[in-house]
């Protein structure tokens, strides 16, 4: 018998998903985290998740991680001490970045670069030097590279080396030469090659991704080697996998190689998640909305799979480094709703926080949350939490939105707690645009994947003021992430800047390049994980018109690149793509490709998203007031409890499960769909700006029209 | 503060609402812009902006751009809506302009105009601003910094049309072709620009589908008033009172080392303010005059950035200020007096206005910043005998400000573009960059310094490249403020081929041949605050970074430092009670 567990440690919690019997039975634990030692929190899930499931340590067949490890490091600032080794002249680097801000009108702004990452006094230059073609136009001598790494590991006591020469990824030996020379010398030191880590032109957004691969290296390392430790010790001898940030899985081993790849590695389980639930459910297009405490993650899975981008931010900085694409804006259900002086209504990004945490808590918040409006609403029953733990005061949020909202605002409690609700709904909104705008995406074609414990009671607002008309509720919102870490593949992506003209010979040495580098990225899909089913590769080209900057990524199969006609053929694939996407296309410049991106793909089984039943004897089902906005009141709505709900229902509605609720809004009904999912459709037009009349007269507000608030 | 009894006849939902989905939509405009754009300046430097406004010309929305830019469109799209009345407009008509006397600001900056209709009513304007690498004149690049009349800084487009009913005027674009160097890559952009628009034009349509004009025109109104309502709020905290303040640049690159002064006297006066600058220098026969669009616009941002970055970006930010241009100096010249480099002389008035408001709010304005944005073209001719322009974008540090130093190497005021990697510059041009570092001692000491300045060296590899040197801060230096010091001057020379060196004036154009080297050093941000209080730990950190030398950590501010870096305390205390006996020194 063989059983998958996959791990994923958040902040708060640690979720642990098992797959007993062969992947016929499901269960899921969460313990508490332990951000100072989270290999305790993952040995605690994994004995409790086993123990649930019924299951011993050896029979542990496939353990996969999804890790924060990194990403804490960078975010607190606590990483190794970094040298970094760069071409003369260029020791600032780091610090000039890219000069633009982020707050155009901030007087307090902060650094716009990760200065933090390498200090000045830890930076050595060095005489070596590539021209754009890749031709050496200076050379140091052995004696200084020498001098150079004795003052940064002697002087300077640094941890980890990052090498940024110029061009570096024009020639990748020059780089790789030095840090052979290195590691001979000193063994420990960790050593990131630009050239190996982001081989592509800008030589700021490079050095960025390559010191914080050295930033977080040995911590990274250190993590991995006492997981395996203890996991030796507790039976489980298979090797332990790590989500990276692109979604694919590695053998925590190659970590010790580079580990930047994993600093992502905790938001990727939930994309994952998301495309490999949709997958099952035949739902390829799916806009995954997961709502925390404090914020909501939004994720594209286009085609089913998750976007990539490189031009994500992690924490307020720009990280070149090819990540699930995940749009996070901070509401979420602690986020606090103030007016300010004008009247206008914010949401966020001020949260109550875990303590006092939101007024219904009664532990002495004062403020409005996202999640007291709710508790007015009848969208949050009010006896007890999702776990069960802790009643919610609906008096004190009522005090709470009644005192700061509705009164200066001369409007109902209700009307203020519904204010506050379309407001935060309008937030997530727009971080799906946001997402989507990158993309060029028509959002109204997707269904909308709520998921986190808050994201299903907002999914019928966001879905009506996205224009979306299909909303599907995963079985195990809760622990979503946690479940993508097992559906996941192993996955090499290889994103090279690389100049090419449509000519016959250009074409023919790229052909050549694009052979070595998919033989070698199918060999690392082999080393990440040897179980794959079937492997694919995919190879784009990044195209542009001659001066423009930015590149569309064009499919190819490579063999065709050799053809006579591929010069012309080429071209015209890129006219039609630019056309598709920007409505221009420019019959009178060259066209010339900058680099390429391949992926190599293991597919490996996935789990079917059920198992866990819901339990029979808990099925209740009773009625409360429920604010309708489209009646503008309080309505009658059933509340039901998961294990009632049979086949449909229509809303108003309120469905409760462990890890959720789920709100249907009148004119949406929710039907049972297969593995244990939900599926709510809407019924009804009703518009999404609560707009449901002919504009009559021209001259009332909306708010006289529909009495909103 | 309490919240006082608030007239609320506007919706805050629906109000919130529709910000979000104007700003998507100008964000998303501003995405293709970038997406599509051919020129370094725009691709790299990000010198471009989109917005949207209502049909009186009031601006709704604006992405996360270029400060300068917003503020200039909002005269371009006044201009347009003054010059072609509503009856006129037809749908599918886009307007083009630049005259910098008829609602531009400078030649290169093209503003595309696209009318938008909504349930067949005149809605408002889809609004998009590029700064275009080349557009015509005596100099590639079109930023001659010798020039001395408009008509050769390049091509002057008044407001017309350039797409009738859906039809591109084609005389327009033939005109434009054959009066510009690079004419696919001014072509490119043009279409970047008008690829914008449609997406702004077809996201506006989407919005009016679930949302009736009148409501959207309500929710509008109730956001401008927000505007108004915070940033005159935020006034009424400010003391009443008249400040001036007068700030200088070092010429216009015509009349040599004749300095030009700005003066700015700023008057608070309960939930308003005027702005008035009288005092200011004549215009110049240089191009560093600066036609009203720009002024406004580097008002505005400081008014902005005075009042807070949480205001809804839009007209109402505006509407309790008074503004006095007067007329024939250099903040509101006459024809055809050249304007080229105006984003020099915008820097400046916010110097200016900012030092106004280091009187008013002493607590939160900043030290002065490096107090330019060099615009440098280098240019040349291709082996296949066209032409090649590539853009530098130099950037220097930021100023002190109350318990926060300067940034090094950061955009400030009412520019906001990205500088040029040199891995780019190397591609696209002749050119090698040598060096480009922080320059120690470049930034106003301080009790918070201010952010380093750049220094940069560019070796030439090709004979015949002409540049426009344009630096400013060569005479005068970025001041400090509360008690800090001003930053380095800015500098720059040529070491020719032959070994000669030649130091350059604050404007020159230049001639360089394979072998020279350029180089400049761009000045630091102004410090705040007593240098001699400033954490000795702080100054010993700064040694070890090469950000301050061990001169000036002695004779400045007074820290003695021990062979191994690390602060000696008791010199220290010593030297700084000798150096000010009125000052305590903070030992941390």
């Amino acid at each position: 018998m063989s059983t998958w567990v996959g791990i994923d440690v958040g902040g708060t919690f640690t979720d642990v998903v098992v797959y007993a019997e062969n992947g016929a039975r499901m269960t899921t634990t969460k313990v508490q985290s332990t951000p100072e030692d989270p290999s305790i929190a993952f040995m605690n899930g994994l004995q409790t998740g086993l123990q649930k499931a019924g299951s011993t340590p050896q029979e542990v067949s496939r353990l996969v991680h999804g890790s924060t490890v990194g990403i804490n490091a960078f975010l607190q600032r606590r990483g190794a001490r970094v040298g970094v080794i760069c071409t003369t002249g260029f020791a600032d680097t780091l610090a000039i970045g890219r000069a633009k801000r982020k707050r155009m009108y901030d007087f307090r702004l902060d650094y716009q670069t990760p200065i933090f990452l390498a200090q000045r006094q830890d930076t050595v230059e060095i005489a070596t030097r590539l021209n754009p073609q890749g031709q050496l136009t200076a050379s140091s001598s052995q004696a200084e590279i020498d001098e150079a790494v004795d003052y940064l590991v002697n002087d300077q006591g640094v941890d980890s080396i990052a090498l940024n020469l110029l061009f570096s990824y024009t020639a990748p030996k020059v780089e790789q030469d030095i840090a052979a020379r290195i590691n001979a010398r000193y063994p420990h030191i960790y050593v990131s090659c630009s050239s190996v880590i982001d081989p592509r032109v800008r030589e700021y957004e490079r050095l960025v991704v390559t010191a914080l691969d050295a930033y977080i290296r040995p911590l990274v390392s250190r993590y991995v080697q006492k997981l395996r430790a203890k996991l030796t010790d507790f039976d489980v001898h298979q090797p332990l996998y790590m989500m990276e940030s692109h979604g694919g899985i590695i053998d925590a081993e190659l970590l010790e190689e580079a580990a930047v790849s994993v600093l992502m590695s905790g938001l990727a389980g939930g994309a994952i998640g998301a495309a490999k639930v949709g997958g099952v459910l035949g739902e390829r297009n799916l806009l995954s909305v997961d709502m925390g405490g404090t914020s909501t993650d939004v994720i594209l899975i286009d085609n089913g799979a998750s976007a990539l981008s490189d031009e994500g931010a992690v924490g307020s900085f720009d990280v070149r480094l090819p990540s699930v694409d995940v749009h996070t804006v901070g509401a979420g259900g602690g986020s606090i709703g103030e007016l300010d002086i004008s009247g206008g209504l914010k949401v966020g990004p001020e949260s109550a926080g875990a303590d006092p945490g939101p007024a219904c808590y009664g532990h002495g918040g004062t403020l409005p949350t996202v999640t007291d409006a709710n508790v007015v609403l009848g969208y949050l029953p009010n006896e007890e939490l999702a776990d069960g733990s802790m009643s919610l005061s609906r008096e004190l949020a009522e005090e709470a939105i009644s005192k700061k909202i509705a009164e200066p605002l001369g409007k109902t409690t209700a009307e203020a707690a519904w204010a506050i609700h379309r407001v935060a709904v309008a937030g997530m909104a727009n971080a799906a645009r946001v997402v989507s705008i990158k993309r060029g995406i028509d959002v109204r074609d997707y269904a909308l994947f709520p998921c986190g414990g808050a994201g299903p009671m907002h999914a019928c607002g966001i879905a009506d003021e996205l224009g979306i008309d299909t909303i599907i509720i995963p079985p195990f919102p809760g622990v979503l992430s946690a479940y993508g870490l097992l559906a996941s593949d192993t996955v090499t992506n290889v994103w090279k800047t690389w100049h090419t003209r449509l000519v016959h010979d250009e074409l023919t040495l790229l052909h050549a390049e694009l052979a070595r580098a998919i033989s070698e990225a199918q060999d690392q899909t082999d080393c990440k994980a040897a179980d794959s089913e079937e492997v694919v590769t995919s190879v784009t080209l990044s195209m542009r018109y001659l001066g423009q900057s930015h590149e569309l990524d064009l499919p190819i199969d490579i063999d065709p690149i050799l053809n006579a006609e591929a010069p012309a053929s080429l071209r015209s694939d890129f006219d039609e793509m630019h056309f598709d996407r920007y409505g221009q296309l420019d019959d009178r410049s060259e066209c010339e490709i900058t680099g390429y991106k391949i992926a190599v793909t293991g597919y490996r089984p996935v789990p079917p998203p059920s198992g866990e039943n819901f339990d029979d004897s808990a099925a209740t089902e009773t009625s409360a007031p429920f604010w309708d906005p489209a009646k503008n009141s309080y309505v009658k709505a059933r509340i039901i409890n998961r294990s009632a709900f049979t086949e449909s229902i229509a809303g108003p509605a309120v469905i409760e499960q462990a890890d959720t609720t789920i709100v249907v809004q009148s004119g949406w009904e929710a039907h049972l769909a297969n593995h244990g999912s939900i599926k709510i459709s809407k019924i009804a037009v009703s518009s999404s700006l609560n707009v449901e009349t002919e504009a009559t007269g021209g001259t009332r507000t909306s708010a006289e029209d529909h009495q909103l608030l | 503060m309490s919240i006082s009894p608030i007239e609320v006849t506007i919706d805050p939902v629906l109000q919130e609402v529709v910000r979000y989905r104007l700003t998507a939509i100008a964000d998303e405009m501003e995405h293709t812009l970038l997406r599509v754009a051919y020129s370094s300046i725009v691709k790299e430097g990000l010198d471009a902006s989109a917005g949207i406004f209502d049909k009186d010309g009031r601006n709704i929305a604006q992405a996360a751009a270029i400060p300068i830019h917003l503020g200039c469109m909002i005269p371009a799209v006044e201009r347009i809506v003054a010059d072609f009345p509503p009856e006129t407009i037809n749908p599918g008509d886009i307007y083009i302009l630049n005259d910098p006397y008829a609602g531009g600001t400078h030649l290169p900056d093209i503003a595309i105009i696209k009318p938008i209709f909504l349930s067949h009513e005149l809605f408002g304007f889809a609004v998009t601003m590029s700064h275009h690498q080349e557009v015509g004149g005596k100099t590639p690049g079109s930023l001659p910094t010798d020039a001395t009349e408009i008509f050769q800084e390049g091509l002057q487009l008044p407001p017309m049309k350039l797409v009738d009913a859906g039809q591109p005027v084609d005389q327009v674009f033939k005109i434009l072709e054959r009066n510009v160097r690079t004419p696919n890559v001014v072509l490119g952009d043009l279409r970047a620009q008008l690829a914008a628009c449609k997406v702004g034009d077809e996201k506006l349509q989407e919005l009016n589908e679930t949302l009736p004009l009148n409501d959207l025109r309500a929710a509008i109104d109730g956001l401008i008033r927000q505007a108004d309502i915070l940033t005159r709020n935020r006034l009424t905290q400010m003391p009443d009172g008249k400040y001036t303040f007068t700030d200088y640049m070092d010429d216009d690159g015509v009349d040599v080392g004749q300095q030009i002064a700005i003066t700015a006297t700023v008057e608070i006066h309960g939930d308003s303010l005027t702005i008035d600058f009288t005092g200011t220098s004549p215009q110049v026969r240089g191009p560093f005059n600066c036609v009203p669009a720009s002024s406004i616009a580097a008002t505005y941002y400081v008014l902005r950035a005075v009042i807070g970055d949480d205001v809804p970006n839009n007209s109402g930010c505006y509407q309790s200020l008074t503004l006095r241009l007067p007329e024939g100096t250099i903040v509101n010249p006459h024809r055809p007096a050249p304007v080229n480099s105006r984003t020099a002389t915008v820097r400046r008035i916010g110097d200016t206005l900012l030092g106004c408001f280091t009187q008013i709010v002493p607590d939160e304005a900043p030290a002065a910043s490096c107090g330019q944005l060099l615009v440098m073209n280098f240019a040349g001719r291709t082996e296949d005998g066209g032409y090649f322009v590539s853009s530098e974008l130099g950037v220097g540090g930021m100023g002190g400000r109350l318990g926060l130093d300067g940034i090094d190497a950061v955009e400030t005021d009412a520019t906001n573009c990205m500088n040029v990697p040199a891995e780019t510059l190397e591609l696209e041009a002749p050119i090698q960059v040598m060096d480009w570092s922080l320059t120690t001692d470049s930034a106003g000491p301080g009790r918070w310094r201010g952010g380093l300045g750049t220094s940069k060296t560019f070796k030439v590899l090709s004979d015949d490249i002409v540049a426009n040197y344009r630096g400013e801060r060569h005479t005068t230096a970025p001041w400090g403020a509360q008690g800090g010091m001003a930053a380095a001057h800015t500098s720059a020379q040529i070491s020719r081929a032959n070994g000669t060196v030649e130091q350059l004036r604050s404007k020159q154009m230049l001639d360089l041949h394979t072998g020279d080297e350029l180089t400049i050093h761009l000045s630091g941000g102004g410090g705040y605050g007593d240098p001699l209080s400033r954490s000795a730990e702080d100054v010993a950190r700064d040694a070890r970074n090469s950000r301050v030398s061990r001169l000036i950590a002695h004779d400045v501010y007074g820290v003695v430092l021990n062979d191994d870096g690390t602060v000696s305390k008791e010199s220290t205390l010593r030297l700084r009670s000798e150096m000010n006996t009125t000052t305590t020194g903070e030992m941390e």
